[in-house]
């Protein structure tokens, strides 16, 4: 695990003319190789902006950016273009294009003018299509494949590049549930297995948590906060997210949760029934009052109160609102 | 707008061939206007005979002359009248397009080969303005020039228009190929009468000469324009009898016509040129090809058939034979090039470089029948020297 | 296995092509029996000298020509259409036709202004001034491909250049006499046989120059197809693939509208044509399947063109747009061109 891209003090923004905009100021940050790193945030907040730095599109204000032993807008762009990848969330892709023709697009810095793969470029086309997964389908037109598969497709092309880094952004915006995890779940493998700092710009927390082994908070106003999930989740920082008056994060659930008041009837069972419960309660701002103890039963699974038994919260709620009446 | 009835590349841009287009409009033209001036039958009008001309009419009465000019452009279904009348006469009952009132002090005309018309008759002085005069050969006409008695009516479109109506002519002679009559009522609603010339449609050489008498009679010199006409005539008749009293004579082939890009334009075999050529004694290359304008020919087609003519005439305004040579040295392969038999009309020039063919040509069919006969035979012509044709030098 | 079909798609282009050319040298207004031509041409005897005219002055020089003509517009056609990612981009998007037809207005049709009476013109004459309107133009379009970051507005600055200087010429031809007017509305209509040896070789070596470049970056227009953005992730420099494509194709598409007038048509269907045979969107197959079908094409258009048998023929842009419209609408009827770029 290296370090293998780094910054210190960024003050980040755009020109124009005699006015200057800073967007991100006093940041901090490294990436590591054989990570997974997600960067969250809101929309606005200037996530687009680090990562045109990052790929040397625009300079710093103050402070440095270093890509392994270089400022990204040092580098000259074909040897940039070994060291890094990106992956856009939108792909443009000609329909008639062939996967393994994609992702031989990836060896394009190493080409000649002709732009004819060589045996090394092969090898690396291959591996990158084992890697993700894509090998049955190196000779699918890229018009004729799922949502997923093209995206894995555009993956398996910034692996092929070879750079040491690859950033995505927001590669999974599109994508159906299943897809999303595959993919992140993908990510992940390459970077253990594959020795590479992978970077994802995202808004899927969930999957955030679950996949990545650093993440990167943005908010506005505040420093870059980095960190385990798991550090970030205990100490609350994640709540840093979260617009926190109405929201918060729930390490025991592992969620999200709103800031609501509890429904004040008391409910005897077993924490999760009683969890859940609560939170359909709470979700409608039922004003249900009763004396009597609410039981919330499993095998099967029964809300008891006083002799009254149901069978589902739907049911329940049915009766209460007719009893309020 | 009214622009130069001069020969071209093309010989005469007004063919039945190049304008499909006006021929189908015209055609509807007269399906949905039909109204043509009903001839009057008045008493006292006699029709005044004509022998070549085709495309005007000449009547006479009691102090006025009628002209109806029945081919004003090529494929025109149309006609115009015009009423000439004589000092102190009242105008009588009759519709037409323009009245003259004579005697007429100031004329327009708009193409030069109207202008000998004028010189012929001696009204070289009566002319006030003329649309580009560097087009212009005439001595007299370029004496009246520097005199300031004379107006140039520049060449574009709509200034001619303008400054003709200021200058209050008596009369505007006009050559057109129909597509610009707006410019025909705008002149007759400011009081100008406009008078369509339509030689250039004649095909027979001394038809087109012979519409000075229509010049005349607009002059009020009728007399004087049959006097010069029938000179005219005389001349052209000797000399094409010098060829049709030799019937064994042997008729040289003869290639006329330019290169343009790939394609080949030459005077079809009804044309004008190609009619004085056949009365020379030459044989046209293209006899095969009817047409009374320019045609266009492959090239292919063209180096078939006329590589080995012995003469070239008429191929544009070339100074030598090396610079013809230069600007196109596909003209290289044909033998008339290669033996330097080329011969165009750029003999005599204007100050300006107006070429004087373009200007006396159709009136003076004698001498452009001359200079043929003596280029193609010259045997049969010993003393005479050519006036428009010069053979083109080596160099 | 996909190399093998592609190799037999280009072996019998390039078979169709050598027909084509023999029987565009064989066909035309004059009939040259197949046995005389090729009895002249190799033994050099000639039944006929004018036969012998023919071909070797006329038609040989205008194959050839029909051939270069067809790889510099289907090369330049395909680069544009890369470029801009745009499937209706051709050679002229940049307004280099219209350049060429204003330098050959202003010397056919402004001349009748300033008095140039006999037409003395040469066909050097109309090859030069297109050149110097093609150049002009060029010139214009990349001070703005300069200033400007984005594609798509160079686009449409070409093509507004393009519709003024149109502009500018229908006022010339407003003012100008109808002669002069038939002479630039024939050289509008484009002519593949007006050229003779010198030219003929002088428009070879252009050729090769504006060509050349795109030997050098296919690899560069293979990335490109993903857009800027991916193509300068992987090391392209967009600018000077810019300023490479502006240069090559004002050499191809500038040279063949100076020299024959411009010729529609072509350059855009002949790519797409390409993509159909090859069914790849690969440069190393493009571009020289492009210059293959393109030269067979406009032989094939121009021998339509010829009538053969008939003394009269027919110019170059009526039959190759006659020819090309049905192409390209069948094409697009064909594919679904939107998720092509």
């Amino acid at each position: 695990m290296d370090q293998v891209l780094t910054g210190k003090n960024l003050s980040l923004g755009y020109e124009k003319g005699q006015d200057r905009k800073v967007i991100l100021s006093d940041l901090n940050f490294q990436l590591y190789s054989g990570q997974l790193t997600c960067l969250l945030g809101p929309n606005g907040v200037g996530k687009s902006t680090l990562v045109k730095a990052i790929l040397g599109r625009i300079r710093p204000f103050e402070g440095e950016i270093k890509l392994l032993d270089k400022s990204p807008v040092d580098y000259p762009r074909e040897k940039l273009s070994k060291k890094l990848s990106v992956v856009l969330s939108e792909p443009i892709i000609p329909a008639q294009m062939t996967v393994e023709q994609l992702v031989g697009l990836g060896r394009t810095p190493y080409l000649k003018w002709s732009g004819t793969l060589s045996e090394l470029d092969r090898k690396y086309v291959n591996e990158a299509l084992a890697a993700t997964k894509m090998d049955f389908l190196r000779k699918e037109r890229l018009g004729e494949l799922s949502d997923g598969q093209r995206q894995k497709a555009m993956i398996a092309r910034a692996l092929a590049q070879d750079g040491k880094v690859v950033i995505l952004d927001e590669p999974t915006s599109h994508l159906d549930l299943v897809n999303r995890h595959e993919i992140m779940f993908l990510l992940q493998d390459i970077a253990k297995n594959q020795d590479k700092a992978i970077l994802v710009v995202t808004h899927d927390l969930d999957i955030a948590i679950e996949t990545a082994h650093q993440l990167w908070l943005m908010n506005c106003g505040s420093p870059l906060i980095a960190g385990l999930p798991e550090d970030l989740i205990l100490n609350a920082q994640i709540n840093e997210l979260l617009p926190k008056d109405r929201f918060f994060f729930d390490p025991k659930r592992g969620k999200v949760n709103l800031r609501s008041e509890d429904s004040g009837l008391e409910i005897q069972g077993s924490e999760d029934l009683v969890f859940w419960l609560e939170k359909a309660l709470k979700k409608r701002k039922s004003t249900f009052r009763t004396e009597e103890r609410i039981h919330v039963l499993e095998n099967p699974f029964r809300i008891q109160v006083g002799d009254r038994i149901y069978h589902s919260i739907a049911e329940f709620f049915e009766e209460s609102q007719t009893s309020l009446r | 707008m009214f622009y130069e009835r001069q020969y071209t590349y093309f010989e005469s841009i007004n063919d039945t061939n190049l304008r499909p287009v006006h021929q189908i409009f015209f055609f509807l033209v007269i399906v949905f206007i039909s109204c043509q001036s009903p001839k009057t039958e008045m008493i006292g009008l006699e029709t005044v005979p004509l022998t070549y001309a085709k495309g005007f009419e000449v009547q006479k009465g009691e102090g006025f002359w009628i002209l109806e000019v029945n081919q004003p452009w090529t494929g025109a279904d149309k006609s115009y009248r015009y009423l000439i009348l004589n000092e102190e006469v009242e105008k009588p009952e009759v519709e037409v397009d323009a009245v003259v009132k004579l005697p007429v002090d100031r004329v327009i005309l708009t193409s030069t080969t109207q202008i000998p018309h004028l010189d012929l008759l001696g009204d070289t002085d009566k002319l006030i303005g003329f649309p580009n005069f560097d087009l212009i050969s005439s001595q007299k006409v370029w004496g009246q020039i520097e005199s300031g008695k004379m107006t140039d009516l520049g060449s574009g479109p709509s200034a001619n228009l303008e400054m003709m109506i200021d200058l209050q002519p008596d009369w505007v002679m006009i050559s057109t190929l129909g597509e610009d009559l707006r410019q025909l009522d705008l002149l007759g609603q400011s009081g100008v009468p406009a008078l369509i010339n339509g030689e250039y449609v004649e095909q027979h050489p001394l038809g087109r000469a012979e519409w000075i008498k229509f010049t005349g009679i607009l002059l009020g010199k009728y007399e004087e324009a049959v006097r010069v006409f029938e000179e005219i005539e005389k001349a052209y008749q000797e000399a094409e009898s010098l060829i049709k009293n030799q019937p064994n004579l042997e008729k040289p082939e003869v290639l006329s016509g330019v290169l343009y890009e790939d394609v080949w334009y030459v005077p079809g075999a009804d044309s004008w040129g190609a009619k004085i050529l056949q009365n020379a004694g030459g044989d046209y290359v293209f006899s095969d090809q009817d047409g009374s304008g320019s045609i266009q020919l492959s090239y292919e087609y063209v180096l078939d058939h006329a590589m080995e003519a012995p003469i070239w005439i008429g191929s544009a305004d070339y100074e030598s034979v090396e610079q013809m040579g230069d600007a196109e040295p596909r003209y290289r392969s044909f033998q008339a090039f290669q033996n330097g038999f080329i011969y165009t009309y750029t003999k005599k020039k204007g100050p300006k470089g107006g070429l004087e063919y373009f200007e006396l040509g159709y009136v003076r069919p004698d001498l452009v029948l001359k200079d043929l006969i003596k280029i193609l035979h010259p045997q049969l012509l010993p003393d005479y020297d050519l006036y428009f044709y010069r053979q083109l030098d080596e160099n | 296995m996909k190399t093998n079909q592609n190799a037999f798609f280009f072996i019998l282009a390039a078979v169709a092509l050598v027909f084509l050319f023999l029987i565009n040298l064989g066909l035309g207004s004059v009939s040259i029996p197949i046995d005389t031509l090729l009895s002249g041409l190799f033994t050099g005897e000639w039944e006929k000298s004018s036969h012998r005219e023919i071909i070797l002055n006329y038609r040989f020089p205008k194959s050839l020509v029909a051939v270069m003509a067809g790889i510099a517009l289907s090369l330049s056609g395909l680069q544009m259409q890369t470029f801009f990612r745009n499937p209706l981009a051709g050679p002229y998007v940049l307004g280099i036709s219209s350049g060429g037809g204003f330098g050959v207005a202003i010397l056919l049709l402004a001349g009748s202004f300033l008095g140039f009476s006999g037409m003395v013109i040469s066909s050097w004459a109309t090859a030069i001034a297109g050149i110097l309107g093609a150049v002009s133009v060029l010139a214009l379009v990349s001070l703005v491909a300069w200033r400007v970051r984005d594609s798509m507005t160079l686009l449409i600055v070409g093509i507004m250049f393009g519709a003024a200087v149109s502009a500018i010429i229908s006022v010339l031809a407003f003012f100008s006499e109808a002669e002069a007017l038939k002479l630039y509305t024939i050289w509008s209509m484009g002519s593949l046989g007006g050229l003779g040896w010198n030219q003929v070789g002088l428009l070879g070596l252009l050729l090769g120059i504006g060509a050349f470049p795109l030997l050098l970056a296919t690899r560069s227009f293979n990335a490109l197809l993903l857009g800027e953005t991916y193509a300068e992730s992987m090391g392209i420099n967009p600018v000077r693939l810019r300023w490479l494509v502006i240069i090559s194709t004002g050499i191809l598409a500038g040279s063949i509208t100076a020299f024959c007038g411009p010729i529609a048509f072509v350059g855009i269907a002949v790519p797409h044509l390409a993509r159909l045979v090859w069914k790849s969107a690969d440069h190393r197959i493009l571009f020289p399947g492009s210059a293959l079908l393109g030269a067979g094409l406009l032989l094939l258009c121009d021998t339509i063109g010829q009538l053969p048998g008939s003394a009269q023929t027919l110019p170059i842009n009526a039959v190759t747009s006659l020819v090309g419209a049905p192409v390209v609408i069948a094409l697009v009827l064909k594919r679904n061109f939107s998720k092509e770029f």
